[in-house]
């Protein structure tokens, strides 16, 4: 018996994955700068220095001063005139190429950065760490002014659920005011399964000012090892495709609007489920300090199909759509608190499968160094949780045909993402969720923890 | 210097001209702006060249420092770069053959709001915001294809494109009234296609503007000493003369010491008008020169036209003034009335029938307080000298170190940047400063970097002891990335190697030792024949004990074209090509260096000055009976010595000392060498390849307790070349036990030798017997110190310090270039005298492998691959335009099974300059005495191989055959490290030869 909650499931299971991998989806913008804010006396001194260099310009003890707060308060536009400067007073010095090179990349401005790099280089005195250095800072320019067009993420993980169907917890409810006892197909079961998510993004630059093309695929599989629990086998896909717009033509920094076609097609139990067409819109916006904003309205029109296991599951065709919005900000460069807030709206051919929605949900994401390898790559710990409300429209006349179900979840989420190698992550993942709802057989909890390996292209 | 030809080389010198000034840093002018109005900003840096003026006064150059006021118009001419930092932190920074005016400027420091508007109607700019520039409507740019607006960013353009680099926005407002907006960093405004195209910005955009916008100005020690000594930041300093001898105590009495002695005229007494707040005392020099015994003329003073002459050249009628005179500084000014001096002169031309007079009292009026200078180095622009009511602008350079002060200066003045210089003035040299004290000698190297003696250089010199008028001509152009297209010479610094201790009993000699290097390696265009012309100089000395001054010599010699207009015959002529269709003829000439070089002694008799640093004034050495600076043609068209002969004048700026270098080599080492003879006399256009035949033919011998060298050189005629002479022997360097100044030891890569003395030269003619009265100059030098294998960037690879070695782990062995300028006869006939030269010849030695050693390697079985490279000389008449000689290099690869004593030898990409693509190859098999590896090959006994060369001209030009010879070398205990010889390969048309060396490990055999 799969219900709706099942989605919800997904839904969060992809977010997880989304928030651990580095957001494949949006790779060319997912750096949030982060200022180290200066304090005062130092932009103090910087007003101090500017004024002293412009009575004694040939001082390249002040102009290095100044370079340097410069870029320590992310000024780097006055760190690369001072530095460019002396470069005119000491032309061809390596130390300064490579000074300027790292400002301009920081910058964005590839080009100008490679410039620099590559004059550095061909300097027949350049010493040999700087050289190592600027190879370094060649193979990072190399992706960010060029970013793989493609990219990729598989997660497989082994999971065990303590209420694999979501199921009541007791074989005892209410149905229409009347006592009865479930057999136990009908209570909620314990079961292991594998858990399989890959995702796919392309996307193509149409070289006007960034705007591009976006292509996006997503296949989710569960697979459970008790036959009993087969028939809420699930296959979900997903793709997405359409342009994406630079919104800096209309002065908004480092944000883009997506307009986009969706197509899902969904198995339950190896039987068709449904499939939709649809379409989405998509502000994400890195503009604002520390911040980032992802918002989107989309909506499906679901078309559900019947089978043998679920006779009349084409009654629950019909509209979803769903207005949600995400806002992440970043304390530190390695701690980012997230809320997420979206209502949603299922229509279906029966009142008692069309609801409303909301939830509200929020977490950090904590990246530390390795406590037992300092020179291994960091940890991440995940920690969420959020409530979802839902009511329906209509009472469920084979539940309770006075009262339209309500339903209150709660849930939490722990995850730690442990690299093993560039691209290579341990998952483990513990989640616990409780429902409370009027029909009875729609309370439950659930208790999940998987071991997933997640690998990133 | 002058040439030894009338004829100019090819091409003029304004080119290198522009180079020249770009060393010197000029920008001296001042220019201040009407109290009244505000400063906006200051020129925070500045490349020469650049100037400035206010509201249609006249322009002038711009300084560091100096304030920039509104409607102040900025440009550049076409070397210039300024960069203006404004009072919000703005900057524009201005490329060559630019204007930019900043017509506006509003700004509330408190609120850090304003405005900026400029005009940029031409050139190269690059904008980077300050606060002002993080408002809307902040910054305007007016150009000619519209009004620039920038809101918080960076651009860069050039009026065709604007690359917008970071920033809100840069919206151009277009004359045509659309507007073209580019808000996405990485993208660009291209206007080169008459409508606006925002298109990202290419790798192309971005290296032509920065290029532009890059100070490419570097010095011009190019030696593979420079990572140390040359690689010291320039930056550019304000120098006041009078702060750099504030530790000189002020002068008490004037002193007059005119060493024009024959006059006997009464002088004045220079009466100071007022009191001098500071006094300076020079030595002052005022061409031309006079040259009391120069070889072969009896004249006493130079005749030369006055044309192109250096320091000591110019008015043919005037004697060289040469006396000490107290200056003041007053106001930033050296200033001073000189009186009472006296001047000899030929009557009416006659050298014969000296007059003297005395010189109308000169006021001097120099600058002392410089911006812009570079290592010392400043541009003077402004100074004057009065006689009899009528001022004479002089310009040049001012060098000013703590302690020590020196001006090299001649009539002229600037014109929109560009020296316009009057050939016909009397040139200045006036220096002066306190003594260095080197306290007590420890066994240090004084590096110093030579300034360019100004008028020489302005004419063509490409660098110190060498004239305009047997220099090459070097094409000073550059790239997009602001990189020269073109080789340009390597001049090392000069190096001064002090004694080891201060004990009498110490056999260490002080030695020196500067070198110049050019071979034009540009390879053949579609429009450029193939024409590699060639410069070697190298001087070298010890310490003249009587003075304390460096004393010594140098030798050399140039393969230089000149272009010419041909009647008639041409037998040594090509055909040359401008670019532009024009087709004329080219004379190629070939000459001989020769000359004395010494220091000049300060005012006080120093001839080290400063105080931080020593500093020289250094020069052909013009003195008694010293051979001043000579250019001997080949060529048998009689030039008059005194067209031959000049003397130049450099101001060795010290940069201190180098650390320590190695100097292990030590006693004797063999190998081979190889070179080109050329020939005019009596044999026009005789040329012909040489040889060493066996490790004894050279031996080089080195003294790291005396810090000298000799060596002896023995080459043959290895090709049977018709009418060659049979063999020559030089001797070269120092006796070890009565050492001469013959040679330098500075250190194992820093090392040369000139020949020991006239009778150190021997040679034979093909009959075996010695010709009599054959004497030569000849020069021996080490290829690190010359840095040859810069020149040839495909073969040699950089290693990650940017050395070049001539092969990979080749240390233990010596190399480099030789030459010589031959003159024999037997005295009896006008045809018996011969004059031949040989022109960057190459030489390789090393330590040999003993008999016993390759003995002990054959029992084992064991075999070797050795790769390294090879160098050499080439005498080329495929176009049958005439003989080039040129210089080549290539790759030397031999295998060898020390067993049966038997290998294979292969030079490959060899003159891939004049081929391209892939070059020559030859090879061949090699072996032993006692084994057969091709007719005819004689392979004298002991560690010693040879055999037969053979390969293929490109293009079925025909086949190539020679031979080659060599020797194994060991690597300390490890013996047959390295291979090295000499090889040489014929064709009716084609002639080369020259040396190998290469490294590689024996290993042992299976069994």
């Amino acid at each position: 018996m799969l219900g709706w909650t099942k989605w919800a499931a997904i839904a969060l299971a992809i977010a997880s994955l989304a928030t651990s991998a580095s957001t494949p989806a949006f790779a060319g913008d997912t750096t949030v700068a982060v200022k180290r804010l200066g304090p005062p006396d130092i932009e103090a001194r910087r007003e101090a220095l500017l004024q002293e260099m412009i009575a004694r310009p040939n001082d390249l003890d002040l102009a290095f001063e100044y370079a340097q707060l410069s870029a320590q308060v992310g000024d780097y536009e006055g760190a690369v005139s001072t530095l460019e400067r002396m470069l005119i007073y000491a032309p061809n010095t390596p130390r300064l190429q490579l000074e300027l090179g790292i400002l301009y990349y920081r910058l964005g401005a590839y080009e100008v950065a490679r410039s620099y790099f590559a004059q550095a280089l061909a300097n027949p005195n350049v010493p040999p760490n700087v050289a190592a250095q600027i190879q370094l800072y060649l193979q990072q320019l190399a992706l960010a002014a060029d970013p793989p067009a493609f990219s990729a993420t598989i997660f497989s993980a082994i999971r065990w659920e303590s209420n694999a169907n979501f199921g009541p917890g007791t074989n005892s409810v209410t149905l229409n005011g009347i006592d009865f006892t479930l057999d136990q197909q009908s209570v909620g079961r314990s079961g292991w399964s594998a858990l399989n998510i890959g995702t796919l993004h392309y996307s193509w630059d149409l070289k006007k000012q960034g705007d591009r093309i976006e292509f996006d695929a997503l296949a989710y599989s569960t697979a459970y090892f008790d036959n009993d629990l087969n028939d809420i086998d699930l296959d979900f896909f997903e793709a997405t495709v359409g342009p994406s717009f630079n919104m800096k033509r209309w002065g908004l920094d480092k944000t883009r609007v997506y307009l986009y076609g969706i197509g899902d097609l969904a198995y339950l139990g190896y039987d068709p489920y449904f499939w939709a067409p649809g379409g989405g819109i998509r502000l994400l916006s890195f503009g604002a300090e520390r911040s980032v904003i992802d918002a989107r309205v989309e909506t499906r029109w679901r078309d559900f199909e019947n089978s043998s296991d679920l006779p009349l599951n084409s009654d629950r065709t019909g509209f979803q759509t769903r207005f949600g919005a995400t806002y992440s900000y970043y304390l530190s460069p390695g701690f980012v608190i997230t809320t997420q807030l979206y209502g949603q709206r299922e229509d279906a051919e029966v009142g008692y499968w069309a609801d409303w929605e909301i939830a509200y949900s929020g977490g950090f994401a904590w990246t530390f160094n390795n406590p037992l390898w300092q020179s291994l790559y960091p940890w991440t710990l995940q920690v969420g949780g959020g409530v979802i409300r839902r009511s329906y429209d209509d009472p469920d006349p084979t539940i309770n045909p006075l009262e339209a179900e309500n339903d209150t979840m709660w849930w939490t989420r722990g995850a730690l993402v442990l690299p093993v190698a560039e691209t290579w992550a341990l998952v483990p993942q513990v989640e616990y969720r409780d429902q409370q709802s009027n029909y009875d057989i729609r309370t439950f909890d659930d208790f999940m923890a998987l071991l997933g390996v997640q690998k990133r292209f | 210097m002058t040439g030894a030809r009338s004829s100019k080389p090819v091409i003029g010198a304004w080119a290198r001209s522009t180079a020249l000034l770009l060393g010197l840093s000029l920008c001296a002018a001042l220019a201040v702006g009407p109290a009244a109005a505000e400063k906006l900003g200051v020129a925070a840096a500045v490349n020469p060249d650049a100037f400035s003026s206010l509201s249609g006064a006249p322009k002038s150059q711009l300084n560091i420092g100096k304030s920039i006021f509104y409607n102040e118009r900025i440009n550049t001419t076409d070397s210039g770069l300024v960069q203006v930092l404004l009072v919000d932190g703005s900057t524009f920074t201005v490329g060559p053959g630019s204007d930019l005016v900043i017509d506006k400027f509003v700004y509330d420091p408190k609120k850090g709001v304003g405005q900026i508007s400029a005009s940029f109607s031409k050139g190269v700019m690059r904008f980077v915001g300050g606060k002002i520039s993080k408002n809307e409507g902040g910054v305007n740019i007016d150009t000619p294809a519209g009004a620039l607006a920038i809101r918080g960013g960076m651009v860069q353009g050039n009026g065709q494109i604007w690359s917008f680099l970071y920033g809100q926005q840069m919206t151009l407002k277009g004359n045509n009234g659309q507007t073209y907006t580019v808000y996405e960093p990485g993208y660009t405004l291209d206007l080169s296609g008459g409508t606006p195209n925002i298109r990202p910005t290419t790798a192309a955009d971005t290296n032509s503007l920065m290029a532009s916008l890059t100070n490419s100005n570097n010095s011009g020690l190019n030696n593979s000493t420079e990572t140390q000594t040359g690689n010291q930041i320039q930056t550019t300093e304000t120098i006041s003369l009078q702060d750099l001898l504030s530790d000189i105590s002020d002068v008490n009495t004037q002193e007059i010491t005119n060493t024009d002695t024959e006059t006997t005229e009464p002088t004045e007494p220079n009466q100071p008008n007022e009191p001098q707040p500071t006094q300076v005392t020079a030595r002052v020099l005022v061409g031309p020169g006079v040259y009391t015994a120069f070889p072969g003329t009896p004249e006493q003073f130079t005749t030369d036209d006055g044309t192109e002459a250096g320091i000591l050249g110019g008015d043919p009628y005037s004697t060289v003034d040469d006396f000490i005179w107290t200056f003041g500084i007053e106001n930033g000014r050296l200033v001073g009335t000189v009186s009472g001096l006296t001047d000899a002169h030929c009557a009416s031309g006659d050298c014969n029938n000296i007059q003297t007079s005395v010189i109308t009292p000169a006021a001097v009026n120099f600058p002392a307080t410089f911006a812009g200078c570079q290592n010392g180095v400043c541009a003077v622009t402004d100074a004057t000298v009065t006689q009899g009511g009528e001022p004479t602008n002089y310009i040049g350079q001012f060098v000013g170190k703590q302690g020590f002060f020196a001006y090299d200066l001649i009539a002229g003045q600037f014109d929109d940047g560009q020296p316009i210089i009057d050939d016909d003035s009397e040139r200045i040299l006036a220096f002066g400063g306190t003594g260095y004290n080197f306290g007590t000698p420890s066994g240090k190297t004084y590096a110093f970097a030579l300034t360019p003696d100004f008028k020489e250089a302005l004419d063509g010199a490409i660098g110190p002891f060498a004239g305009a008028g047997s220099s090459p001509f070097v094409d000073t152009s550059k790239d997009e990335n602001g990189n020269f297209i073109k080789p340009q010479p390597a001049i090392s610094p000069l190096l001064y190697l002090e004694k080891d201790s201060a004990s009498a009993n110490d056999p260490s000699r002080a030695v020196w030792l500067q070198t110049t290097l050019y071979i034009n390696t540009t390879p053949a265009g579609p429009e450029t024949p193939f024409d590699q012309q060639s410069f070697v100089n190298v001087a070298l000395g010890g310490i003249d004990p009587a003075t304390g001054g460096l004393i010594g010599a140098r030798r050399g010699g140039a393969h230089v074209d000149f272009y010419q207009e041909f009647y008639g015959n041409c037998g040594n002529c090509l055909s040359y090509y401008d670019g532009y269709g024009y087709q004329g003829t080219l004379t190629r000439e070939s000459f001989a260096f020769t000359g004395d070089i010494a220091t000049l002694a300060g005012p006080d008799g120093s001839h080290f000055m400063g105080s931080d640093n020593p500093n020289i004034v250094i020069g052909f050495d013009t003195t008694g009976t010293h051979n001043i600076g000579r250019d001997i043609p080949l060529d048998p068209d009689p030039s008059s010595v005194e067209d031959q002969s000049g003397s130049t004048h450099h101001i060795g700026v010290g940069v201190g000392t180098l650390p320590p270098q190695g100097q292990t080599l030590s006693g004797e080492y063999k190998g081979y060498a190889a070179g080109m003879v050329q020939s005019e006399v009596p044999q026009s256009n005789f040329i012909n390849v040489v040889a060493s035949l066996t490790p004894d033919d050279l031996v080089v011998n080195f003294n790291p307790t005396t810090n000298t060298l000799s060596a002896d050189i023995s080459v043959f005629d290895v090709q049977n070349g018709g009418g060659a002479t049979n063999a020559y022997h030089i001797g070269l360097g120092d006796d070890s036990e009565s050492p001469a100044d013959k040679s330098a030891y500075i250190d194992n890569l820093h090392y040369a030798a000139i020949e020991s003395g006239p009778t150190s030269t021997t040679v034979k003619h093909g009959e075996g017997s010695t010709w009599t009265n054959a004497t030569s100059t000849a020069y021996l030098v080490s290829g690190d110190q010359l840095n040859v294998t810069s020149f040839f960037p495909d073969t040699f690879a950089a290693d990650s310090n940017g050395y070049r070695p001539f092969c990979t782990n080749c240390e233990f062995l010596q190399w480099g270039a030789w030459g010589a300028r031959v003159e024999f006869s037997n005295g009896e006939s006008a045809e018996d005298h011969h004059v031949d030269n040989i022109h960057l010849g190459w030489w390789v030695s090393g330590e040999p492998t003993t008999v016993g050693q390759i003995d002990a390697l054959a029992q084992t079985g064991a075999t070797a691959t050795y790769t390294g490279h090879a160098i050499g000389n080439v005498a080329n008449n495929l176009s049958g335009s005439g003989w080039q000689t040129y210089v080549a290099a290539g790759n030397l690869n031999m295998t060898w099974n020390f067993g049966p004593r038997t290998g294979n030898l292969t030079i490959s990409q060899f003159d891939t300059q004049y081929f391209g693509g892939n070059g020559l190859s030859f090879s061949g098999a090699m072996c032993a005495p006692g084994v057969s590896c091709g007719t005819g090959i004689n392979v004298a006994a002991g560690n010693h191989f040879g055999g037969p060369l053979s390969g293929q001209l490109p293009g079925g030009l025909g086949s190539l055959s020679g031979n080659a010879a060599g020797s194994f070398v060991n690597n300390g205990p490890n013996p047959a490290a390295g291979v090295i010889g000499n090889w040489n390969v014929g064709h009716n048309d084609y002639k080369a030869g020259g040396i190998f060396a290469g490294s590689g490990t024996p290993v042992p055999g299976p069994n």
